[in-house]
Order: C-alpha cells, then structure tokens, then sequence
C-alpha cells in the first residue's frame, strides 16, 4: 500500500467510476478522491488536502463541468500556495477535441498534458512510470 | 444600304438631274435659234427669187429692145414705148415691193433705183426719137446711144444679179451645214433623255426607299407611344432646361404616360412643359435633379431604389431608372413595395431557418457528446466486469452494475425524450384525444418514480382527485412524468413532493411542488429558451435539457398553459393546465 492520492475532478460519474478501476489495476493508487466540479475539487483542496500526508499526488481535470468549468478551477488553483501545487501534477483529462482548448491547456503553466478521453490504462502506466516516484 | 447613304445619292442625282435638264435647255435653245435663221433664209430666198425673176424678165427685155432692127425701130416706135411702159411698170412694182418690205438691204433699192433712172432715161430718149421721127435727123447716132446705154442696162441687171446669187450660196451653204448637223443633235436629245429617264428611275427607287424608311419610322414611333403610354411603369420624358451662363439648371416635363399622372396625382397638362424643381415637393427633389444632370453630362442610365411616406405614413418603395436621351432623360418609375415586402419576408425568413439551421447543428453536436460518454463508459465498463469476472468481489460488481445500470437509463431517457421532442416539432406526433380520469394516471407515473424516491428518501404526497380531461394520454404522462423526474431531481434527501388537482374556470389545475432547491428569478426566463442547458440535480443526476421545452409544447397543443412559481433554496411549483371535459355537454 502506497501513499498516493489521485483527485478526479469530472461530472461524468461513470468516467469517474471506470478512472478509478483503472488507476487501482495499475497499482498507483487505492486512495482516489472525485468531485463532479471545479467548485468541489477546489474546496477539498483549500479545507481538507495536506500536501504532507502524500508522496506523489495526481490530479486530473476535465474541462466542460456545471457550477465551476476546468479554467475557472485552473485560476482558482494559481491562488493556492506553492507548496500544494509542487505536489500536485495536474493532467487535463477532457473529450474536447478543440484546437483552441488543447493550445490553451498547453499553454498553462501547470498542466503537465493534455488526454484526450477515452481514458486508456496504456496512458495511465506511462503516467506512472513518469510522474510516480 | 443606311438611310444616310440613301439621302446622299439622291442628292447626287438631283444635282446631275438638274445639269442634264440645263444641257437639254441649252441644246433646245441653240436649235431654235438655228431652225429661225433657216426660216429667215428660206423667205429671203423667196423674195430673192421673186426680184431676180422680175430682173431677168426686164433684162429679157431690153436685149430684145437693143436687137431690134433699126428699120422696125422706125415703124414700129410706139410699139418700142409701150415694151418701155410694162419694163417702166416692173420697175415701179420691184420698188414699191422693196419698200413695203420696209427691206434693210438698201443695197438693192440703190441698185433698182439706178437701173430704174436708167430706163427712164432710154425712156424720154425714145419719146425725142418719137417726136422727130419724121425729120430723120441724127436718129441713127441717137439710136446708137440707146443702144449702148441699154448694153450698160444689162450689164447692171446681170452684176447685180450674179452679186444675188453669191448671197443666196451663202446662206444656203450654212442651211445646209445645219442639216448635216441635225442628225447627231438627235441622237445626243435622244441620249440626253434616256439618261434623264434612267436618273429618274434611281431618283424614284431612292425615294421609295425614303419612303419605306419613313413608313418604318411611323411605325415604330405607334409603337414607341403604346410602349410610353401604355407602359405600367410611370414614364417621365425630361428636356434639359439650360441658362445662359450656367449651363443646365433644370428639367422640363416634355410627355408623361398615365401612371406617371397617377403618380402623382396631377393631370397631364398640369405636369407638361412644367420644371421639375418647381413640381417635386419631396424632400430628396434636389437629389433627383442632380442625378438626372449627371445621367445626361455622362450619358450613361442610372438606376435606384428609393422610399417614399404616403400620406397614410407607409412606406412607398420604387425602382427607378433614369435613361439619357439627346436632349434630356427619361425617367421610369416602378412601385415595387409588394416586392420589397416579399423580400423582407423571405430575408426574415431565412434568417429564422438559418437560425433554426444552427441550432439544429449545435443540438445534434451537444447530443452526439452528451450520448458518446455514456456508451463508451457502459461498455467500457461491461468489459472491465468481463475481464475481472473471476477475481471481483460480489459488493464491487454490484457496484459496476448499478453505475452502467443507472448511466444507461440516463442515456435512455435522453433519446426518449429527444425522440418526443423531434416528433412535435416535424409534426408526427399523433395526438389522439380521449376523455379520461387523471387520477388513475397520475397514480401510475407516480409508481415509476418509487425506486428514486426510496434513493433519497423523499416523500410523496399525492393529493389528486378524480376528474375528467379529454387530452392525449401518452402527452398527458410525458408531461407529468417530465415534472415529477424534475422535482425528485432537485429536492434533496428527506425532502418532501407534493402532487395536487383542482378546477378552476373550466380548466383543470395540476401542480407538482417540491421542497427542493429552487430556481432564481432571472433563471425562470430561462428555462423556455432554445439554449439547452442541463443542470445537475442535488445527487448529480443529469438531465436532458429537454424536458421542460417538451412539457411546454405538449400543455399548449393540448389546450392548456404551463406556470412556474419559484424560490431559491425554497422550492419550485410547476403547474398546469387542460380544459375539463363535462359529461353533460355531450
């Protein structure tokens, strides 16, 4: 048992629900938080998330939700501290295919990179292999 | 051959008409004068002739006198005078001839006159001889001079007569000269008049020609008036009105056809010969004028569309086109306003279906996204339970099954609903009404929603009575089941719905009132608009955006109307309305 976290942040629940399998058969992780909007994953990161209780911390995000969308999240998620965000490696997670979104996520100083859905487990290993320590 | 070229030779040929007409003249005037001097010739002769006769008859005579013996002489005297008084008689009658002839040849009377003293001479000789005829003294010398002074006599006739002669060859030779000519003078009138008749024949084919041309020019100047005169556009013919020193200033109104009187409601001799500045009471008047000025600076037709208020304040919309003539423009005016509005029409029409035409592009892009994630995760889903089937635990597959489970229903329901919603708008819906109670049904729609309800916890109330619609049933639980999913998916755990029926002003009332989050006001307004925006309901279940536009649309066609009341945080009361069907009316 590992001590990683992985934050999904998507308001398709059976995307969650398939990520989630998925994320455990690879082994990074058996502790996976999902929240169906930018709103609820940036509470649990403000009230709830310490940064020291984990080693390595996934986030991803999609980009088209209720409440509060992907970007709003994204300025929202400047404002927290430095330490937080050195933790966290945030992946877009999104079915949009739009050009101007791919450009504007790359552009994004915290995006690590931008996945195209269906989310595949081949994509989860080198994920792993890269950014799980 | 052009009308012009035409003109040009009959110019010529008048010219080369006229020429040949003075030549014939001129010929006419030079034989006439020749065929006078041949009659003077021919009367000279007469006369020349008559004298000359006379002459030799009298020279006849006094040869005859001088031959005579001197013996006959002797004895026969008196005969001698008598022969004396007939020469002396010719003498008289040449003379007095010559003088009643009133003759300019005095030569002649100067030659009688001397052979006439002559013979008077040998006259009173003779008379001497007579008187002394007995004493036969010096008669012989006496006759003897007689006789050589006749000699002299006769040598005067005969000069005289061969001068005559040489006169007479004279004028007789040019006589004949003018004979030899009058042949060839012929033959040149004869020429000159078949050249003058086969001028006259291209002269006349010419001015058929004109005359055609001129017959084709009347004729279409008919047509060009029933073209202007019966023309259903209203027709100005504009002549320029030049000053002076400025060059054009305005347009004078030369003819107008009768919808340009209707135009503008004037008559046609109160708009001829009238300036236009003076007549158009229209504010853009100087507008016209300018352009027609241009129309004709340039020669080049202008065409416009412009607008007009009528005295009942509506707009007036016309075509126009200004076409520069010689001396001015003409000016065809159209009424197209039934055009204008038609095309406003089909402009505002196609806007709509443009419109239409992108929603429908967004709608089938938002559902081919909002169907494509739940399909692939069921089945992404369904294969993870496959590939796992031995090694997963009871709990776990009843959770994957309960995912896909209530994901697919999702699905399900938003292509039901979609399905629905297309059928009412293409107009397949069947709407089959039948006089029904509301309760039984209500009861039904509300027995799906038990599982739901059990979810959440929330209670139900369901206060309805028994009443009687005549509406399409299938219409009836779409509506109803739309407002019911609505309220469980808003109103939170341990919540409370409400269903209640009642009768009001011939219509039946049915409310669905929930506990649950409410909708803020400017959001109401909201929930009619095409723009399909789907909320997440308080344990995020997700809607179709279609629901309420389809409860809307079914209430309306089935006679009724739709009302929202709401509060955030309060709750929201979705009621509507269907005409009650009354047993005793049929």
């Amino acid at each position: 048992m590992n001590n990683n976290l992985v934050i999904i942040i998507d308001d398709d629940s059976i995307n969650n629900k398939i990520c989630s399998i998925y994320i455990k058969k690879t082994g990074i992780s058996e502790n996976i938080k999902c929240f169906l909007n930018g709103d609820e994953g940036i509470k649990y990161l403000i009230s709830d998330f310490n940064p020291e209780n984990f080693s390595n911390v996934l986030l991803f995000l999609d980009l088209n939700m209720p409440v509060m969308n992907g970007w709003e999240f994204l300025e929202e998620y400047d404002k927290l501290s430095e330490s937080y965000k050195q933790k966290i490696s945030l992946f877009i997670l999104s079915s949009s295919i739009d050009e101007r979104d791919i450009a504007k996520a790359s552009d994004n100083i915290y995006v690590i990179d931008f996945i195209s859905k269906p989310f595949t487990p081949n994509i989860l290993s080198s994920i792993k292999e890269k950014h799980v320590k | 051959m052009s009308i012009e070229n035409v003109k040009k030779h009959v110019k010529f040929l008048n010219i080369f008409i006229l020429f040949i007409t003075a030549l014939i003249i001129l010929i006419s005037i030079y034989v006439w004068n020749e065929i006078e001097k041949t009659e003077d010739v021919l009367i000279l002769e007469k006369g020349k002739f008559h004298n000359v006769y006379l002459l030799g008859k009298l020279q006849t005579s006094l040869i005859d006198i001088r031959m005579s013996n001197i013996n006959y002489f002797y004895s026969k005297n008196e005969v001698f005078l008598r022969k004396f008084d007939s020469v002396n008689t010719v003498i008289n009658n040449i003379l007095s001839e010559l003088k009643e002839k009133n003759s300019n040849n005095t030569d002649d009377l100067i030659i009688i006159k001397e052979i006439k003293s002559k013979i008077d001479e040998h006259y009173s000789d003779l008379n001497f001889i007579n008187s002394n005829v007995n004493n036969n003294i010096r008669i012989d010398s006496i006759y003897r001079n007689i006789s050589t002074n006749l000699i002299n006599t006769k040598d005067l006739i005969e000069d005289y007569l061969n001068a005559e002669n040489t006169e007479i060859i004279k004028l007789y030779d040019s006589y004949t000269i003018f004979k030899n000519k009058e042949n060839s003078i012929t033959i040149l009138f004869i020429i000159l008049f078949i050249l003058l008749i086969i001028l006259f024949y291209y002269q006349n084919n010419y001015l058929n020609k004109i005359r055609s041309y001129e017959v084709r020019l009347e004729n279409q100047n008919k047509k060009l008036n029933s073209v202007i005169y019966g023309n259903l556009d209203a027709i100005y013919v504009l002549t320029v009105v030049k000053s002076k020193t400025n060059g054009i200033i305005d347009f004078k109104i030369s003819d107008v056809n009768l919808k340009a009187c209707e135009q503008v409601k004037l008559k046609r001799n109160e708009l001829i010969d009238k300036n236009v500045n003076e007549l158009l009471k229209i504010s853009n008047a100087n507008d016209f004028v300018n352009i027609c000025k241009s129309v004709f600076e340039n020669q080049t037709a202008h065409e416009r569309e412009y607008s007009l208020k009528n005295e009942n304040d509506s707009t007036v919309w016309f075509q126009q086109q200004i076409i520069p003539t010689s001396d001015g423009v003409i000016v065809f005016n159209r009424n197209i306003t039934k055009r204008k509005l038609e095309k406003e029409k089909i402009i505002s029409l196609n806007k709509q279906l443009n419109e239409l035409n992108i929603n429908k592009d967004e709608l089938i892009s938002i559902l081919a996204h909002d169907l494509r994630s739940p399909v692939s995760g069921i089945s992404e889903l369904l294969n993870l339970i496959l590939e796992d089937y031995d090694t997963i635990s009871d709990e776990e597959l009843k959770d994957y099954i309960k995912t896909a489970s209530k994901t697919s229903s999702e699905a399900f329901n938003l292509l039901e609903n979609l399905l629905e919603w297309t059928r009412i708008k293409t107009g397949k819906k069947q709407f089959e009404p039948v006089i029904f109670d509301v309760k039984p049904e209500i009861n039904k729609v509300v027995d799906l929603f038990e599982i739901n309800l059990m979810n959440k916890k929330i209670h139900l109330i369901n206060k309805s009575g028994k009443h009687y619609v005549n509406a399409d049933k299938n219409s009836f639980n779409t509506i109803l089941r739309n407002l019911i999913s609505n309220a469980v998916k808003f109103t939170g755990v341990n919540g409370e719905i409400s269903i209640e029926t009642f009768e009001k002003d011939k219509n039946l009332f049915i409310s669905v009132k929930d506990s649950g989050t409410g909708i803020s006001s400017d959001k109401i307004s909201l929930l009619f608009s095409n723009e399909i925006k789907s909320t997440l309901g308080t344990n995020n279940e997700k809607g179709t955006g279609y629901g309420l536009l389809i409860c809307k649309e079914l209430i309306e066609k089935s006679g009724g109307q739709l009302y929202v009341e709401s509060k955030p945080n309060e709750g929201s009361i979705f009621k509507f309305s269907l005409p009650i069907f009354v047993i005793n009316q049929k």
